[in-house]
């Protein structure tokens, strides 16, 4: 039973996604440090990333060039899921630049990276 | 004459990339640019208004039809955020002529025109993921909008917004692969026709991520956490941009997703309740607030949880009501905004402490911001009473008597803090400390046109009712959408 839940990278590759979510949600929420919880948040999205990865993705299938001889639809992967992620790195790289040139500015005002003493605005 | 939708989108695009070249030409040549963009926006998005207003368009992109390819869907409601967004924008953009926030203004008007363009790239798109992308076109300007100016406030409220907004996008690019996953389609109309075929559970969890996701980018109450820190360390007229533009693209992708995409009448109702507590709870925070313009970005939370209040009934008369109430907010918001930005550059600061008097030292300006706050408040010849008057009678028509009266609660207490607003900027005596300085056309130009725009819509309000209402049927003919963007639209 295990071994052939095993076979199945499917299952193994959706545990991950589950974990690196779990990884990142769990550091963003705990970690007081900005840059940490960035990381934690980068973590997050890898996840979503590997997920829709694992969505196009059919064992023993090729990748979709048609100008390869001898190739059917039936014998190619899911292109589609490939593209979205890579916009969504794209994205998440801008994200994570942004975010530490920001931070950067934060802990020049502040001194420090810790969430709970960057709490000039409240109420 | 019609050019195509979609140079609504690639224009600012071109515009905003060649900015940094524009100013080997002349320092201020980026923002003339930005502003001569954003006003061929708003004459390409109110000529294609009729048009779409007759038979929704839709634009094929490349040749490749829907399902497969991208395609712009023009719907009447999505049309009208179009133009009300690019207007706003034009708006600011006059504003931000003489506007002196950072030294160069070119990486301002750059992120500004990426911040419309994402805007109107939300509202027009017709298919989910590209929703998406443009979604974080626009939340990645705003962050850096936020915290343009370098200084202590904008850097925390900046990062803020990010963490938030990255959350965010991890929730809606989950949702996202869920109804990938099961449908195998992206296209909007596709997934809304086929969206029963979804296995329960998944659909009940997409949903419940997009939302999440949606909540946030939408301020709704108890993932707006960040909305007032925003409000209060960007620059002025950036804020008024944000209430003015990003939060109704945010509404827009909300309600485009609840209504027509997975059409779940529980979540619609939860809508409703979450509207009444955004309400209730930015109402009363906005209380206790001793800067001014903390203060309005809760009261522009409390107007927003309004409009999601009015979206969650969902009849007609309360849809109508929304987008009248998108309008009100929108124009309300960014006059009191960028008037209190005016006031706070000559006082030094925007706490009451500093606001002490100013009305006198600055009549006109204070005037602009006392006619704003009547308007929020639902005076009534001023357009935020109509507004209100038929989101409430939809409500108490809907037996949803309970949450009429709460909302009428917290207008008064919106009455109350407004009022202690204008009795420190009127009763006050004269400050001496403030040098009388002359305020520059560019400032006064927009702000006479958003007052125009307040009066004007508080008395004639029947000339925008065809709007509301084939908006509001837009947003609740579910089947129309489908079988059109499917099917083939109206022409241009």
């Amino acid at each position: 039973m295990i071994e052939r839940f095993l076979m199945n990278t499917h299952y193994i590759v959706l545990i991950g996604v589950i974990l690196l979510l779990i990884i990142g949600f769990f550091g963003a929420l705990t970690k007081r440090n900005l840059i940490k919880i960035l990381i934690a948040l980068g973590i997050a999205d890898t996840g979503v990333n590997l997920f829709f990865i694992t969505i196009g993705y059919i064992s023993g299938k090729t990748a979709p060039i048609f100008s390869k001889n001898g190739l059917t639809a039936s014998q190619m992967v899911d292109p589609v899921p490939q593209a979205l992620v890579l916009t969504a790195i794209v994205i998440g790289v801008a994200v994570l630049a942004l975010g530490l040139s920001i931070i950067i500015r934060v802990y020049e005002h502040y001194g420090t990276l810790n969430v709970s003493r960057i709490k000039r605005m409240r109420g | 004459m019609s050019l195509n939708p979609i140079l609504m989108i690639a224009v600012p695009l071109f515009v905003a990339f060649s900015i940094p070249l524009l100013g080997y030409i002349h320092k201020k040549a980026g923002l003339y640019a930005m502003s001569a963009t954003l006003l061929f926006n708003t004459f390409l998005s109110f000529s294609t208004l009729p048009h779409a207003f007759e038979k929704p368009i839709r634009v094929i992109i490349a040749g490749y039809k829907p399902p497969f390819g991208i395609n712009l869907a023009i719907t009447p409601f999505s049309i009208f955020l179009a133009c009300l967004i690019s207007l706003m924008g034009f708006i600011v953009s006059i504003y931000l002529l003489k506007d002196e926030t950072t030294e160069t203004q070119e990486k301002f008007s750059m992120l500004i025109l990426l911040v419309v363009m994402g805007a109107t790239g939300i509202v027009l798109t017709g298919d989910i993921f590209n929703m998406f992308v443009f979604l974080e076109i626009m939340s990645i300007s705003s962050y850096a909008l936020t915290s343009i100016r370098k200084d202590r406030k904008g850097s925390e409220a900046g990062i803020k917004f990010l963490l938030v907004g990255s959350i965010s996008s991890t929730f809606l690019l989950l949702g996202i692969a869920i109804i990938y996953n099961q449908l195998g389609t992206l296209n909007m109309a596709d997934i809304a026709r086929r969206f029963s075929q979804m296995n329960p559970k998944l659909a009940f969890a997409a949903v419940s991520f997009l939302f999440l996701g949606l909540g946030i980018e939408s301020e709704m109450f108890p993932l707006n956490a960040w909305a007032p820190d925003v409000y209060q360390g960007a620059p002025a007229p950036v804020a008024a941009l944000f209430s003015a533009v990003t939060v109704k693209a945010g509404l827009y992708a909300m309600i485009r997703f609840l209504y027509t995409i997975s059409n779940n009448s529980s979540f619609i109702k939860l809508l409703m309740l979450f509207g009444i507590a955004t309400v209730i709870v930015s109402e009363l925070s906005a209380l206790k607030q001793t800067d001014v313009k903390r203060m309005l970005g809760y009261s522009s939370l409390g107007q927003i949880g309004v409009i999601l209040f009015a979206v969650g009934i969902g009849t007609k008369t309360a849809l109508e009501g929304a987008v009248f109430h998108f309008v009100n907010h929108a124009v309300l918001k960014a006059t009191m905004f960028l008037s209190i930005g005016l006031l706070a550059k000559y006082a030094g600061g925007s706490s009451f402490e500093e606001l002490k008097g100013i009305g006198k030292k600055y009549p006109f300006l204070a005037g602009v911001f006392a006619i704003g706050a009547l308007g929020v408040m639902g005076f009534p010849p001023l357009n935020g009473f109509m507004s209100k008057l038929m989101i409430l009678t939809a409500a108490a028509k809907a037996e949803h008597v309970v949450l009429v009266m709460l909302v009428l609660a917290a207008s008064v207490v919106e009455g109350f803090y407004y009022f202690r607003v204008l009795q420190v900027m009127f009763r006050e005596p004269e400050p001496t400390r403030i040098e009388k300085r002359s305020v520059s056309l560019a400032f006064v130009i927009p702000l006479v046109v958003l007052v125009g725009m307040i009066v004007g819509i508080g008395l004639f309000p029947g000339v925008l009712m065809p709007y509301f209402k084939g908006a509001a049927m837009d947003i609740l003919s579910r089947g129309d959408y489908i079988s059109v963007m499917l099917s083939g639209g109206g022409a241009l």
